[in-house]
């Protein structure tokens, strides 16, 4: 984010190749991030292409309780219809589903956390605000969410719309807590405190330095809870008040749901198997993709990533080596800050 | 105090912080307490002058200098600067009045936003006050950054590649950017090594004299004040004790606290393995202090009146262009800081003789 | 005296860092013999603090790597003893102060509680309750100490009865039955009424207050090795002159081995009677501290003295040291101080320098003579 954006043209290390740089330094965070893209691209052409996959949500295909084969990847079920078919399908439902809440739940939490966490000095009108938000907040918080989507659910109605509605207004107050609390963290910080000194306004100070340093945590825990959104719908799915499955929109949770019931799981495993695995993937990919943001936003394991993996280029273009007060010790990734402890 | 128009002007400048009251306290009626951080200081500086401001934690150093830079704002008493009064500046004209002072903060690490290239650390001031664009900011701070002994080239450098001497100059420049009239250099070099310190010192000195800035400099250390500072103020909670010109103050020092500060400096001298600290108890809290001279608990001179009256800052009895607040100014005032120190009673243990390895 | 406590001979210590790898400590030995403190000063990044971890094996390995050497301990050399009775060897008489107070106390437990523990687990040590390594032959004898005050007796171990329903008695034993010997350690690092210090959190103490009561847990633990790393560095002037003056008395008193790390000379000068001088990760000066700092044969030390800032500005600019600390990657070949050395020779650049005697002839490790790793150490004292 930070990089890519700056007017450093003659600097080798900005954008894409450091990006680059850091995931081919991290094996685990490079499969995360090979893993979202082919599972977005997959989602994209289902999307615009439905008859990609060999049948359709509710085509009879004839082989009932039929085990994983050549015709039919992750087998058939009772209704002799094709499970892979199925997965596939539901997996722009399910991504959709995933983004959305979380980054409804990102832009709203963030920006009244946001409020809360800055203004909340007691005594003016920002502090009163604060105080409402963090209260409303509270009262949203002290119901299990899990609970409180299911009860909004049950209140609108079954179906996709009525449960993305329930999660998001259940969603929302982690992002306030979240948000609130790393801007208490960041406002008092010498830094801050350096550039009100420097007769920085209020406002540029939030733009500049406090939300700047608050969006690395923020994005990194947006890319983990589109996986927890996931497995929450799913669960909401699998109680059987979402989605209804079979149908002609299929879900991963109504799905393990219909099986599950339909005692499956004994007699023909890869029926629960397939949709599990689906949603066990694409959560693992959220968050190692999550692991591998955190390293690419911060730029002192950025240059430390850098820095490790240049050390077969030419030595020209290390700056801080002609500095007359020193070079820091070698910053190296992963352990930098505690053996510089130590090693005082 | 003869300059008719003093650049920063503190006149009896008391900080309060207030402790929240619990339920209980609402309830029974209880008073509200405070911190007591700065109590009634009032000095000057001049144009150009560097005044060092010497006191351990808790004496307020650190709360006076935020003071003095408006970061707080003083519950009592007045802050003027260049004869105008600027106690209560708030919005626009505050930030605007900023480039005056500037402040260089302790902690070198954290004084940086991580995030920011260096153009953008020290450039922030001047897009803040004049509202330059990238490429008037990057060549401003591009010419700065020799004055401070950093290389041209590191302007697109994040902070943590620096070393601690490093981020320090980069703090340094950051203050200088708007050609501020007075510096509060908070703790500049109290994390640093001897070493680098004796590099930034060097260069503070230095710029001062081509750029006759005034510096604040607040520190605990006695060494740093006696190069940098033409004039030094002792603080102890929160309360000024002795003030003077530096080198009057540090080799004789009349307040009992101030002989007590320069008697516990350890230098590196093998007679002091011998020495025994002489001064006892623990610095107290400043949470509404009882009344009377705050060092009296600890003070090897006190007599019974140091426990109930408070010592007025007033002129010392040998130098009129001192002030002290000390009850025992006259009889104690000729007694050498190292009087404080007493040599160990020989122990009667069989000392280990050089041969035994 | 003439048995070290703790024989460091040749220790080595590396940092491997990804591909990367760079010598924290290399090669450094030194002695501890009871009542005698040990000083090791030197910057930040010295090595001076991965020395003091190492010695009790509390460094993280990895990344840290003990390459060689020995830390011979009562006759065991820690070095070769495996993780898992790392914590007997810890629990046997090394005792250690940090730097910062407020984090080695726990926030949770009164001032008691934290006292009590360890007085409390040493005594089941003593019991035998808990496993403790006894390792070599040259078991530790408190009773060989020369005089008997006050602290020595508080510092011998508690002899067993033997009686078997002493034993059961004492199993049974809480923290609550230790109050009385908290206090006499209380007591013991000059403690005014601690019968109220014992019910309070750290919180509520000074920094000064919290470091004595720091000084109090080490020594309940009876140690006969003191690792003191940067014991004061957090304290205000006037404090930490009171604290140094309490462990100048306690030393005097309680005649363990000290080895006290600091970055500040004259803290160094306070407390010890011998000065290691470490620079880059090895011990480049060496010797009684009255020697090393009034007649300094190293130009580091030297240059280190004169750093101090001790003029006012009208007498000229501070004598900064060139250059800087070296980057522990990519060190200077030779001697590791030559880039920066006013007396740089063709030598110093090819060659490392040995730690010589001042005097030669004297007997350098395990000795208290005066040494510097300079091929040109006569000439310092020349030096401006």
């Amino acid at each position: 984010m930070a990089a890519g954006k700056k007017p450093a043209a003659a600097r080798p290390d900005s954008g894409l190749r450091v990006i680059w740089r850091v995931l081919r330094s991290n094996p685990l965070s490079l499969a995360g991030f090979v893993l979202i893209v082919f599972i977005a691209l997959v989602a994209v052409v289902v999307t615009v292409d439905p008859h990609i996959v060999p049948y359709g949500p509710q085509q009879i295909t004839g082989a009932y309780h039929s085990p994983p084969s050549s015709s039919h990847w992750f087998g058939t079920d009772g209704n002799s219809f094709d499970i892979y078919s199925n997965v596939v399908l539901a997996l722009p439902l399910d991504l959709g589903i995933g983004i959305l809440i979380a980054g409804t739940a990102l832009i709203a939490g963030g920006w009244l956390g946001l409020i809360a966490g800055f203004f909340d000095r007691p005594g003016t009108v920002g502090g009163a605000l604060s105080v409402v938000i963090m209260r409303v907040t509270d009262v949203f918080l002290s119901f299990p969410s899990l609970i409180l989507a299911l009860a909004i659910t049950r209140a609108l109605g079954l179906g996709v719309g009525p449960t993305v509605l329930a999660i998001g207004l259940t969603w929302w107050p982690y992002y306030v807590r979240l948000v609130r609390g790393e801007v208490l963290a960041v406002k008092n910080l010498p830094y801050v405190v350096a550039a009100r000194a420097s007769g920085v306004s209020e406002w540029r100070i939030l733009t500049r330095h406090v939300v700047r340093n608050v969006l690395e945590p923020l994005v990194v825990y947006f890319t983990l809870d589109v996986g927890t959104v996931l497995v929450t719908y799913s669960t909401i799915g699998f109680i059987g008040v979402a989605s209804k499955y079979p149908g002609p929109q299929p879900e991963w949770g109504a799905m393990l749901a219909f099986y599950q019931s339909s005692g499956a799981i004994n007699a023909y495993p890869w029926e629960v198997f397939a949709p599990g695995a689906a949603i066990f993937i694409t959560v693992f990919a959220f968050s190692l993709l999550g692991d591998g943001l955190r390293d690419i936003l911060d730029p002192r394991t950025r240059r430390a990533f850098v820095r490790g993996s240049r050390s077969h280029d030419p030595p020209s273009e290390t700056p801080a080596e002609s500095l007359p007060s020193g070079t820091v010790a070698p910053s190296m990734p992963g352990v930098s800050a505690a053996d510089r402890g130590a090693a005082s | 105090m003869s300059d008719p128009t003093p650049l920063l002007e503190t006149e009896g400048v008391e900080k309060l912080f207030p402790l929240t009251r619990s339920l209980s306290d609402v309830v029974t009626r209880t008073p509200g307490r405070s911190v007591h951080a700065v109590d009634g200081v009032s000095l000057t500086i001049r144009p150009g002058e560097a005044l060092g401001l010497i006191g351990e934690s808790g004496s307020g150093k650190t709360t006076f200098g935020w003071l003095a830079a408006r970061l707080h704002e003083p519950t009592a008493g007045t802050i003027r600067f260049e004869g105008a009064d600027v106690t209560h500046l708030t919005g626009k004209a505050l930030q605007r009045w900023r480039s005056n002072v500037q402040v260089v903060f302790q902690d070198p690490v954290g004084s940086l936003d991580p995030r920011l290239r260096v153009w953008q650390i020290v450039g922030e001031p001047i897009r803040a006050q004049t509202g330059a664009s990238r490429a008037e900011t990057r060549t401003k701070v591009e010419a700065l950054l020799p004055s401070v002994g950093l290389p041209q080239d590191c302007l697109d450098q994040y902070p943590h590649e620096f070393s601690g001497g490093g981020r320090q100059r980069l703090s340094v420049a950051r203050a200088l950017s708007v050609d501020p009239k007075l510096i509060v250099l908070d703790e500049p070099t109290s994390a640093l090594d001897v070493a680098v310190q004796a590099q930034i010192l060097n260069r503070l000195v230095e710029l001062q004299r081509e750029r006759h800035i005034a510096y604040l400099l607040i520190t605990h250390n006695v060494a740093a004040v006696r190069y940098v500072a033409d004039r030094v103020a002792v603080l102890y909670l929160g309360q000024l004790v002795e003030m003077g010109g530096v080198r009057e103050v540090l080799e004789h020092p009349v307040h009992p606290y101030t002989k007590a500060l320069l008697a516990a400096v350890p230098i590196p001298d093998a007679r002091r393995r011998k020495m025994r600290y002489r001064v006892e108890g623990d610095i107290p809290s400043l949470i509404d202090p009882k009344p009377g001279c705050r060092f009296a608990p600890r003070c090897p001179f006190v007599i019974d009146r140091c426990r109930v009256e408070d010592p007025k800052l007033r002129p010392a009895p040998s130098a009129p262009d001192r002030l002290v607040a000390c009850h025992r100014a006259e009889d104690v005032g000729d007694i050498p800081a190292e009087a404080l120190l007493q040599t160990a009673p020989e122990l009667p243990k069989a000392a280990p003789t050089a041969a035994g390895g | 005296m003439t048995e070290p406590v703790l024989d460091v001979q040749h220790l080595s210590i590396t940092y491997t860092v990804g591909a990367g790898s760079f010598p924290a400590v290399t090669d450094v030995s030194l002695q501890l013999y009871p009542g005698r403190v040990v000083g090791i000063v030197g910057e930040t990044g010295c090595g001076k603090s991965t020395l003091a971890k190492a010695i009790p094996r509390l460094l993280p390995e990895p990344p840290a790597t003990i390459g060689g050497g020995k830390v011979v301990f009562r006759g065991t050399d820690l070095v070769k003893v495996s993780k898992r009775q790392l914590p007997m060897v810890r629990g046997t008489g090394i005792g250690m102060i940090f730097q910062e107070p407020l984090n080695s106390l726990n926030p949770a437990y009164r001032v008691f509680d934290q006292v009590a523990e360890s007085i409390r687990i040493r005594h089941y040590r003593d019991m035998g309750y808990v496993k403790t390594f006894q390792g070599g032959e040259v078991p530790f004898d408190y009773s060989k100490r020369p005089t008997e005050t006050v602290a020595s007796s508080l510092t011998k171990p508690f002899v067993p009865d033997g009686a078997v329903g002493e034993i059961v008695r004492d199993r049974l034993r809480t923290r609550s039955d230790f109050r009385k010997e908290v206090l006499e350690y209380l007591r013991l690092v000059r403690i005014n009424d601690p019968e109220t210090i014992l019910d309070l959190f750290p919180h509520e103490l000074s920094g000064g207050m919290r470091q004595r009561i720091m000084i109090a847990m080490a020594l309940s633990e009876k140690p006969s090795v003191l690792i003191a790393d940067e014991p004061t560095s957090a304290l205000d002037v006037t404090i930490q002159a009171q604290v140094l003056t309490l462990m100048k008395e306690l030393i005097d008193e309680v005649q363990t081995a000290i080895l006290f790390i600091s970055h500040d000379l004259g803290v160094i000068a306070e407390t010890a009677d011998e000065v290691g001088v470490m620079y880059a990760g090895q011990i480049v000066e060496y010797g009684p501290v009255a020697e090393v700092f009034h007649n300094p044969r190293h130009p580091y030390t030297k240059a280190l003295l004169r750093a101090a800032p001790t003029r006012y500005k009208s007498e000229g600019p501070l004598s900064a040291m060139a250059g800087s600390v070296p980057n522990l990657s990519r060190l200077p070949s030779g001697c590791r101080f030559n880039p920066r050395c006013p007396l740089v020779q063709p030598l110093c650049r090819e060659k490392m320098p040995p730690l010589d005697p001042v005097v030669p002839g004297e007997v350098v490790v395990g000795g208290r003579a005066h040494a510097s790793a300079c091929f040109f150490q006569s000439e310092v004292p020349n030096l401006p």
